[in-house]
């Protein structure tokens, strides 16, 4: 996160990618009430047409994504240069440890099953602005 | 007892002398024996590629082919070399002649005249010699039938395993598919609680409101679908069959798939005859039917599709089609599109959402009206045509069926008991009905509810069925016996909305019956019915 200039770092944005509409406009939401810009793309396609205009420090990204899924997009986003600082997150239906081991695998930092909690959605995106900050 | 062991024991008798044949048979005749009689050796091969023979008794002496030429024949084909011979010589035979007779395959002679006892005796063996190798046959085909049968019987249980195994296998994939879209719609819902916990009332509450009430339609939509199905694969729906127009069920269908197909952009296009089709049916089922149809191809048609709904009369039937230009159905697949949980999910896009389950709905529900269902494509991109045949019933009759009165009519403040062992679910109905203007009280299981009724005297009690202790019948019967309750509305409330469970409600006393969740506007629109019509008795009466 660069610091604007006048002491206040800039906003934290996230790109949310989801297929389900309504999901990921309330995530959305609730990622702008908690306090962080977003942008949201609905598949993954989206995402790689859209990224390098918006420059997003963190990626939410849903598995079940239609053509190429939540794994592959990671694998692919990971893999450009622009993109090394960004923490990426996986967002699943599934918890179990199978599902960590493959998302952890295709180079997720963080894994959140749906529904999410809002206490565990505002830790996880403040723990990552606070490491944000004292790296930047 | 198998036909091959009562059919009498053939033996042949060869003789050119009539009168000896005739005396022979008068002497060996007895029950089991069956004597076929021929005058020359050619006649006798003639007999034999007919008939098979358990023992043959030849004269040696006859013009032409003598009865070791014949012996020597008989010997020559498969068919007749094991027949056993006996030789019937006249005078002593010489050794010479025996031995050529024996070469021949003669098992015994018998010089005339004949013996009586010993010629019985002799044929006797053989005939219980034929009988064993005829019956041991029989046993050796027996065991043959036994073993395919047995071969049958495993493949058939190899054949039923299989299919277990995959009907397992589509369970879980159905369960794990149910479990991805009953959160497609759960997880925005928590969204949106959790945005409006953290700002009631912020510049999103309205939009958040009104998404979570799209997502809760479409959970409940999705509920009443397995629930549906389960019913249908146990048998249990029941059809309110009345003589209907089959215009009408289209109608309501176009109505309740209207949204989709518009929200994918689809043009669709209506050809229905005006004048009434009468079906035998019943109108919700039917509707559904065809709004199954129509999802089914606004789902599987690529955004700005077309998709043409089309109402063709013949005799004695009348055709329902939906076609468009989508996905299409591979060759394979077609057979099994009305099969449970067979959703082409290898090219579906799963945000489009379902099942998988609406299609067998609709074959299920048209088999249940005796008609047919149908699917054709072309081939995967060629688009799909689905075309439900519907049989239809004389034109006598009208209409029946009231059409829904839309409400907005200011409801009347009435006095409302809600009994549910629910917390949440009494105190929400609380507050709907305080919303529309009505005085109510809660009352969280049976007892409470009796002591409560008879201290406020409601108007309307509405009751959960499924409660612990004391239930909603229960309940239902003790109100009716309070003084004063006898002519109050009740009205049952239940997750069941079978007819099984309306005609238990009515016959416990309930006037009302409705299935959970029950939304504002019904309750809005019953009660204000209700309303109307104890007004109006009090006018006439």
């Amino acid at each position: 996160m660069a610091d604007d200039g006048n002491g206040r770092t800039e906003t934290m944005r996230i790109m949310i990618v989801e297929d389900n509409e309504a999901l990921a406009q309330t995530t959305g939401w609730l990622v702008e009430m908690i306090g962080y810009d977003y942008k949201l793309a609905a598949n993954a396609k989206q995402a790689i047409d859209t990224y390098a205009e918006y420059k997003p420090d963190v990626f939410m990204i849903d598995i079940g994504l239609p053509g190429m899924n939540g794994y592959d997009l990671c694998r692919e986003l990971k893999s450009r240069p622009d993109l090394k600082n960004a923490v990426f997150i996986a967002q699943t239906g599934w918890g179990e440890s199978e599902h960590r081991r493959m998302t952890a695998e295709a180079g997720f930092d963080h894994h959140m099953v749906k529904p999410l909690y809002l206490e565990a959605l505002e830790t996880l995106l403040g723990d990552i602005a606070k490491q944000k900050t004292g790296s930047a | 007892m198998n036909p091959a062991l009562i059919t009498p024991v053939p033996i042949l008798i060869v003789d050119d002398l009539s009168e000896n044949l005739i005396a022979l048979e008068a002497l060996l005749r007895r029950d089991g024996l069956e004597f076929i009689k021929a005058s020359s050796g050619t006649e006798a091969l003639e007999i034999l590629l007919k008939r098979e023979v358990a023992l043959a008794l030849l004269d040696v002496q006859m013009p032409e082919m003598d009865g070791f030429e014949l012996a020597e024949m008989m010997r020559g084909s498969e068919r007749t070399r094991r027949i056993p011979i006996i030789f019937l010589t006249a005078g002593v035979t010489d050794r010479s002649r025996k031995f050529r007779g024996y070469e021949a395959g003669a098992v015994d002679f018998l010089e005339k005249p004949l013996e009586a006892d010993i010629l019985r005796s002799k044929v006797a063996v053989f005939s219980e010699l034929y009988l064993q190798r005829r019956q041991i046959a029989v046993q050796r085909d027996n065991l043959k039938a036994f073993a395919e049968e047995n071969l049958r019987l495993l493949k058939d249980s190899r054949d039923n395993a299989q299919a277990l195994k995959e009907a397992d296998v589509r369970k879980d994939e159905f369960l794990a598919t149910l479990a991805h879209e009953l959160r497609n719609p759960l997880a925005p819902i928590r969204n949106g609680l959790q945005i409006l916990k953290m700002s009631p009332d912020g510049p999103r509450a309205e939009d958040v409101r009104s998404m979570m009430d799209r997502q809760l339609t479409h959970l409940v939509r999705l509920i009443d679908d397995l629930l549906d199905v389960s019913r249908v694969s146990r048998g249990r729906i029941d059809l309110r069959k009345e003589r209907i127009s089959l215009q009408d069920a289209v109608k309501a269908a176009v109505e309740t798939s209207k949204p989709l197909i518009d929200a994918n952009g689809h043009k669709l296009t209506l050809d229905i005859p005006t004048e009434p089709l009468w079906v035998e049916g019943d109108l919700t089922r039917l509707a559904q039917v065809v709004s199954n149809l129509l999802n089914n191809a606004a789902k599987y048609t690529a955004h700005g599709g077309r998709i043409c709904l089309t109402v063709t009369p013949h005799t004695g039937h009348a055709d329902i089609i939906v076609a468009d230009n989508g996905l299409g159905i591979e060759a394979d697949m077609l057979p099994r599109v009305f099969d449970l949980f067979a959703q082409a999910d290898s090219h579906l896009d799963r945000s489009q959402g379902g099942l998988g389950i609406g299609l067998a709905l609709v074959s299920k529900l048209v088999d249940m009206h005796g008609g047919t269902s149908k699917a054709e494509s072309d081939g995967p991109g060629k688009g799909s045509t689905f075309t439900v045949s519907l049989p239809l019933v004389g034109a006598s009759g009208e209409a029946q069926g009231k059409p829904l009165q839309k409400n907005g009519r200011p409801a009347a403040p009435m006095k409302v008991l809600i009994v549910d062992d629910n917390v949440d679910s009494a105190q929400t109905s609380l507050w709907m009905l305080d919303l529309i203007g009505h005085k109510a009280e809660v009352a969280n299981d049976g007892a409470r509810a009796l002591e409560m009724a008879s201290e406020m005297k409601p108007d309307v009690v509405l009751l959960d069925i499924g409660m612990p202790g004391m239930d909603g019948y229960e309940v239902c019967r003790h109100l009716r016996k309070m003084p004063g309750m006898e002519q109050k509305v009740l009205i049952a409330q239940t997750g069941w909305g079978q007819e099984s469970d309306r005609q238990k409600a009515f016959a416990a006393g309930f006037d009302h019956h409705i299935t959970k969740p029950v939304s504002l506007d019904l309750l809005t629109q019953l009660l204000a019915d209700i309303k109307q019509t104890a007004t109006e008795g009090h006018t006439h009466g």
